[in-house]
Order: C-alpha cells, then structure tokens, then sequence
C-alpha cells in the first residue's frame, strides 16, 4: 500500500507545535523533498526506516504510534 | 528541538535590537520599517542557503506567536487620548480614507484577478497598519506564504515609494503642516513609515499625524475579526481559531482601558514598556521581512496597493 512515508510525515506534523521547523528538520534529515510526498508515492523500506528515525529525533520519542 | 530554534531565535533578535538601536540614529528611521526591511535582505541574500532553511522556517512558526505578543504590548503603548481628542472633520478624513483604501484595494485586486486572500491582506495592509496588519490578518485568515509574501513586498514598496512622493512632490508642502500631518496619517500604510514622512516638518505635522495613523490602528482588530468571520464562513473553522480570537479581543480590551481608565492609561506613558514593546516588535517585524520571498514576487499586488493609496490620496486632498 502506498503513502507510507506521507503518513510518518503526516504524523509529525500532528504531534508539533512547531510545524515549519520540524519539516525543516525533517528535510535536512531525510535530503529529500517532502512537499513531493503524496498518498500515492510509493513506499521505500529504506527511505521509511529513514523517515521513522528522523521522526522519532525530532519528536523525541522511542515509539511511534502511526497508524499505516 | 532546542538546537534548531537557536539560529532563528538569536539571529532574528540580534537584527531586531541593532534595527532598534539604527532608529535612535535619526528622526527618519523608524525600528519596525528597519527590521521589516533587514529581514527581506537577509532572506534575499542568505535564502539559497540550505540551512538558511531553519530560520525561514522558524521564521513561519513564530510569526502566530510573536506577532500577538507584540501587538498586545504594542497595544498597551497606544495613548487614544490624543486620537479621542481629534476634531470631527478629521475623524471623517481619516475613516473615508480607511474606507477607499480598503474598498479600491479589494475591487481592484478582484479585477486584476488576485488570489482571494492575497487581495484581504493587501487590502487590510494598505487600510490599516502595513505589515503588523497583514500578520495578524494573515493568521486570522490562515493565508498561505506567497499570499503574505506578496502583501508585505506590495504594502512595504508602495509605503516606501509614498514617503519620496510625499516629500518631494511641490504642491503637498502646500498643504500647511497640520493637513500634511492628517494626510500622512490618514493614508501612508505603516506607522513607520508615518513617522518618516512627518520626520523633519515641524512637530505639528507628526503631532497630528500619529493620532490619526492610532485610530486606523484601531481598527485592526475589528477588520481582522470580519475577514476571520469571511474566512470561517467560506471554509469552516480553523485550528487555534480561540487563540486568535482571545489575541483579538485582548488587543480591544487593552485599547479601551488605555482610552477610558486614567489609571491603565499611566502604563502607556512608561518609557521601558515602549523600548520592551518596540523590541518584541521589531524582532517580529524581522520575522515577517524573511517570510518574503522575492522570486515569487508579482506586480498585481503592488499595482493595487499603489492605485488604492493614490485614489484615498486623491479623494482626502477633494476632502481637504
């Protein structure tokens, strides 16, 4: 099922205050282009195992309960 | 999350405080247009730069947080005693000057086929107070980057381009001080760039001008609250809508105990709640300088802003 990698950043999105920065971070994180990401692109484990690490660092968080 | 707030929070405040210490050089530099405009060159100059990205983006967030802040303070420096005191006349000079403003400015954005929000702001920037104006509408009305960045490029260019107009165009000398200060405050966009254009024409000029420019300023809530209102109505409730509205209604709140109770009023005479106001909002006006971005720029806008001021010029100087 595609979107995966847009629901992790979705899912960070929610969980910040700080929305614009956190995509900053995120994007430095990850090099990749977010505002691309759509519910159809298609997913990459690399790219996702990526995408949750960056996401757990900027939420400061062990778990991530994204529902996919 | 500490490491990627420090960037934004120590540069914007740094260009904030030295936008501050620039205005106390001459009459002619006001803090708010100084840092409005650092921030545009900063982000014009550094924009590329990948981690140049954290302040812009930081810049973003801070704008729904800061901008209230400030205009709160901003709010408890505002003295309406010397605008309640203002002759009639004056009063209907300066709300039909408002009025055109606004009206000329959303027709013609309409015309020239602006995007909707886009046009409120420029309409609410160029009617109101520029920039301050355009932030708090902006988050009222959840506009986007290019809808922000394109007003404030239009509002802070025509404003400018207003003030050379202003001081070297023979027949407005003419005028005598006292209209030439109800002018400036009826119809230049930003309290800044009122205090430029009086700068240096004697003390009646400004002492006229600045009341009039605090009674559009006025405002502000109320036109916030009617586009919060139109924008709610087109596209259902937003999220920190009771954070805006609780912004809004503190700024009227606080304008009325200044204007009717001596006691709070006192607060507004207190020269460290005006420097601590002017730095809060200089450091935001940073803020909003680097939310422009230059390349998205477009010349609808800008032609708007400028028609509107010249026809509330035009039909003030009929008035007068």
């Amino acid at each position: 099922m595609p979107g995966r990698l847009k629901k992790i950043v979705d899912y960070v999105v929610e969980h910040t205050v700080l929305k614009n920065l956190a995509m900053s971070r995120m994007r430095l994180l990850v090099h990749d282009d977010l505002s691309k990401l759509t519910e159809s692109t298609p997913d990459d484990p690399k790219k996702e195992k990526l995408y949750l690490e960056a996401a757990k660092t900027i939420l400061g968080k062990d778990t991530l309960d994204i529902k996919f | 999350m500490l490491k990627a707030l420090a960037p934004g929070v120590l540069l914007t405040t740094l260009v904030g405080i030295v936008a501050y210490l620039i205005s106390g050089l001459h009459a002619t530099l006001d803090a708010l247009v100084v840092a409005l405009l650092a921030g545009m060159v900063i982000r014009f100059f550094f924009g590329k730069l990948q981690s140049f990205d954290l302040i812009i983006a930081y810049a973003k967030d801070i704008k729904d947080f800061l901008i209230p802040i400030g205009v709160i303070l901003f709010a408890a420096t505002i003295n309406l005693d010397k605008s309640l005191s203002l002759p009639g006349n004056v009063y209907v000079q300066t709300l039909v000057s408002v009025a055109v403003l606004l009206v000329v400015a959303l027709l013609l954005g309409t015309v020239l086929k602006l995007p909707r929000k886009m046009n409120w702001l420029t309409a609410v920037g160029s009617a109101i107070c520029g920039a301050s104006a355009i932030a708090i509408t902006c988050t009222a009305v959840d506009a986007n980057d290019d809808d922000v960045s394109n007003s404030l490029i239009a509002v802070t260019l025509v404003g400018l381009l207003a003030i050379v107009l202003f001081r070297f165009l023979p027949f407005l000398s003419m005028l005598g001080d006292e209209v030439y200060g109800v002018l400036s405050g009826a119809t230049l966009q930003q309290t800044g760039i009122v205090k430029m254009a009086t700068a240096g024409i004697g003390s009646v000029a400004k002492d006229v001008a600045l009341p009039v420019k605090v009674l559009r300023t006025a405002l502000l809530p109320f036109i916030a609250l009617a586009f919060f209102f139109a924008a709610v109505k087109q596209e259902g409730k937003k999220k920190g809508s009771v954070y805006l509205l609780t912004v809004l209604v503190a700024f009227i709140v606080i304008l009325g105990l200044t204007a009717f109770s001596p006691a709070f009023a006192v607060i507004t005479k207190f020269a460290a709640i005006k420097v601590a106001a002017t730095i809060v909002f200089s450091v935001a006006f940073v803020n909003l300088g680097m939310l422009v971005d230059f390349r998205t720029v477009k010349i609808q806008p800008i032609a708007t802003a400028f028609l509107a001021w010249v026809a509330a010029v035009g039909v003030f100087l009929v008035m007068a």
